[in-house]
């Protein structure tokens, strides 16, 4: 299973600078059937031989690299769709063995290492398969047939990353989500001071996942220029399919904890003259902040509950108060209102 | 661009290393040293490598808002937009209350009663902004007058409907779970109140959350109620006889489970087997505090014949051999407790069962309800084996009555 991965991975590692493109490419059914069959073939007629990985890979792309070829031979084709197939032959020759995985978790981890200082838990990746889609849906409707998960309590000497991967679905647009799950656990979860982790949490799922964003947003260009496009671009997408079920309390969490992020943001431009970017720090800031506290998820979630335009009095106060360093984050989580 | 972006992060952090600066925003730690280098009027660097510092903040944010060029206006219209009524917005209304609903139902796992009142409040808050959305003038969402009319519409989430009925059930369920948690009580009134909004509940209702809110409702009342006499027993017999009252009412009102008067020509409504629960929990001798006598069976009346006008916990009654005589007449605790006339033989039968079960719960190591029910099922199923000796048909009934607890406690069953 492990080979599978490494090689459709290490594929899209080698054209990640072309990979959204491909994404789009892929929408053409045609297109489509051809490419990603004849990269599914190749794995599977490779990834079970007795060789090192580093030949099943190449193997694997020399494979590809003939069908991007044959497929830019279709004269139906136009000169764009020609030339990009070129430019993705040209870059898949020089797919390698190096786990690509690790490739895009290692920066982002670095990234979040500064953001959290002396509060970080050392993180190492662990990939792991799963028999089904993990919102058991349609690839084709929601082609991000993977999801991201840190064991809680984390180990205090390196918190496990695991990236549940269902392999049969795992195409360009789903390697194009990993640096954002990736970023989602080490904003999130990883360096998390808290009693219990619940997957309908408005603060874990929502408000911090909002600063996951924030983050990823300015961090893409930082970690992997080549990849920044393709993966803002999924990241945004994922988001879309994460956030549009209403039905589900993961959803709902996640919807309410960013509203609640977007209102804070408003409300500190108005009160307090920021410009759109300060206020965006400031809410990300709160929320790194908020995160390292050691206090029950249950008082994070309240918190997030008291976030609505416009800002309860104490509430507001205490924000105030927050800005000018007169208070600790913390505090925030001890407001009750009247019932 | 970036030079907004680094100073936009240092006015937020205020006090920062290059590197903890360069997480911030979208340059690297020598991007981020050349710009704060240019601005020495706003910021200093420390002594020692220790980083640096925001020098005059108000200068600062001066000339970020001349960068973006922020204008008086755009504040304005900030807090005008902010203050000012805002279009409902459905989707997030229908978001508020399902997730707080299901707050609420997290708090049956919740043992901790400070992280259930905290919880309480939380899904207060998102019920009260989800009632002041559609309530313009209601005021601020934390002052809507959560009692009064509540302008909602009907808002679809796939097969889930939301209406104000629903959204007044919650908010009395979020009041009555601060109240239990907080060791508080609920008078009858605003229980009969409340259980009057289960009729109110939309038809098109997802059937699970319909009765797992309805469950909490009564399984709340059995908590939180506040008796005319006395108040109700905390010891595990009548936790146990008040959570099986509850959760079959809670079945027979959401029309979950077929219901004990079907045949009538009227059905009764949900509200009302709620309100005949409340008053069963009310008045029941068995569920008082201080009462030294069993739960689980009394003598009312003695009869001629040796009969006698018994009440008893109603899943004893399959265990009773044949040729013993019972006439059940009432169900003053419905679902748990039920009174009727039972000869010598069958009051000799129910005392001793009830007794054997009674003692085991007592030493029961388990706070939580379904265990209870758990251990009941257990101990029930040992008794049918030994009662099996005197009529084999008891073992039938007694399997029957196992499987409802086990469904009753949320155990699957075969």
């Amino acid at each position: 299973m492990w080979r599978g991965l490494l090689a459709r991975a290490a594929v899209f590692w080698a054209i990640r600078g072309r990979l959204g493109r491909l994404c789009d490419l892929v929408d053409q059914p045609p297109v489509r059937t051809v490419l990603l069959s004849r990269l599914e073939e190749a794995v599977q007629r490779y990834a079970m031989r007795d060789w090192d990985d580093d030949v099943v890979v190449r193997q694997v792309a020399a494979d590809f690299a003939r069908a991007l070829e044959s497929v830019a031979a279709w004269p139906e084709l136009d000169l764009a769709a020609r030339t990009l197939l070129g430019e993705l032959r040209d870059l898949v020759e020089e797919a390698c063995c190096e786990n690509p995985f690790a490739a895009v978790f290692a920066p982002i981890e670095s990234q979040a290492r500064q953001l959290y200082g002396s509060a970080w838990r050392p993180a190492r990746l662990s990939l792991a398969h799963t028999r089904s889609h993990p919102r058991r849906s349609d690839v084709k409707q929601d082609p991000y047939a993977l999801t991201a998960m840190t064991p809680w309590p984390p180990d205090p000497a390196a918190a496990e990353i695991e990236l549940q991967i269902w392999s049969d679905g795992f195409g360009p647009a789903a390697y194009a989500a990993v640096p954002m799950l990736l970023t989602h656990e080490c904003v999130c979860h990883v360096p998390a001071r808290q009693d219990r982790a619940k997957n309908d949490s408005q603060f874990a799922e929502g408000f911090l996942d909002w600063a996951a964003y924030h983050f990823f947003r300015i961090w893409a260009g930082k970690v992997d220029p080549q990849f920044a496009s393709a993966t803002r671009q999924h990241a945004e997408r994922l988001k879309q399919v994460l956030t549009g079920q209403p039905a589900s309390s993961e959803s709902q969490a996640r919807l309410l904890g960013h509203h609640a992020a977007e209102d804070l943001q408003t409300w500190f431009e108005y009160e307090h003259a920021m410009t759109e970017q300060e206020s965006r720090t400031q809410v990300a800031r709160l929320a790194v902040e908020l995160n390292k506290a050691d206090r029950p998820l249950v008082t994070k979630d309240h918190f997030v509950s008291l976030l609505g335009l416009p800002m309860p009095p104490e509430v507001a106060r205490l924000l105030t108060a927050w800005l000018a360093g007169d208070v600790p984050a913390e505090e925030l989580l001890d407001v009750r209102l009247e019932q | 661009m970036s030079t907004a972006s680094v100073l936009a992060a240092a006015a937020a952090l205020q006090r920062f290393t290059s590197a903890q600066l360069a997480a911030y925003c979208d340059e690297d730690d020598r991007a981020v040293e050349a710009v704060l280098d240019q601005h020495p009027s706003l910021v200093q660097q420390l002594p020692g490598g220790a980083g640096y510092r925001v020098l005059d903040t108000a200068a600062l944010r001066e000339r970020l808002a001349r960068h973006a060029r922020l204008r008086q206006a755009r504040q304005e219209q900030l807090a005008r937009n902010a203050l000012s009524v805002r279009p409902p917005d459905p989707a997030r209304a229908a978001a508020r209350l399902l997730l707080a609903e299901q707050v609420l139902l997290d708090c049956a796992a919740e043992p901790d009663p400070r992280a259930r009142q905290v919880m309480a409040a939380t899904a207060h808050n998102q019920l009260r902004q989800c009632a002041a959305s559609f309530t313009p003038d209601a005021g601020t969402w934390w002052e809507v007058d959560v009692h009064g009319q509540l302008t909602v519409p009907h808002i679809r989430v796939e097969a889930d409907l939301i209406t104000a009925g629903r959204l007044r059930l919650d908010l009395a369920l979020a009041r009555f779970t601060g109240s239990e948690a907080a060791g508080g009580t609920v008078g009858m009134d605003e229980l009969v109140r409340a259980a009057g909004e289960g009729d109110e509940l939309p038809a098109e209702m997802t059937g699970g959350r319909k009765l797992a809110l309805v469950r909490r409702f009564a399984s709340l009342s059995s908590r939180v109620l506040r008796p005319p006499h006395g108040t109700l027993s905390q010891s595990a017999p009548a936790r146990f006889l008040a959570t099986i009252a509850a959760r079959r009412t809670a079945d027979r009102a959401t029309g979950s489970r077929p219901d004990s008067c079907a045949g009538r020509l009227e059905r009764p409504s949900g509200a009302a087997h709620l309100i005949r629960l409340l008053n069963g929990l009310a008045q029941e001798p068995a569920l008082r505090a201080g009462s030294s006598a069993s739960r689980l069976f009394r003598v009312i009346d003695r009869l001629p014949a040796g009969r006698a006008r018994v009440a008893v916990y109603a899943d004893l009654l399959p265990l009773l051999p044949r040729d013993c005589h019972w006439d059940r007449q009432a169900d003053p605790l419905p679902g748990a407790v039920v009174e009727g006339v039972a000869d010598n033989r069958a009051q000799q039968y129910l005392w001793d069962c009830a007794r054997l079960l009674e003692s085991d719960l007592d030493r029961s190591p388990f706070s939580s309800e379904s265990a209870l029910i758990g251990q009941a099922a257990y101990v029930l199923e040992n008794l049918a084996v030994l009662r099996a000796e005197l009529d084999d048909t008891v073992l039938f009934r007694a399997e029957a009555n196992r499987r409802t607890l086990l469904t009753l406690a949320g155990v699957p069953v075969q």
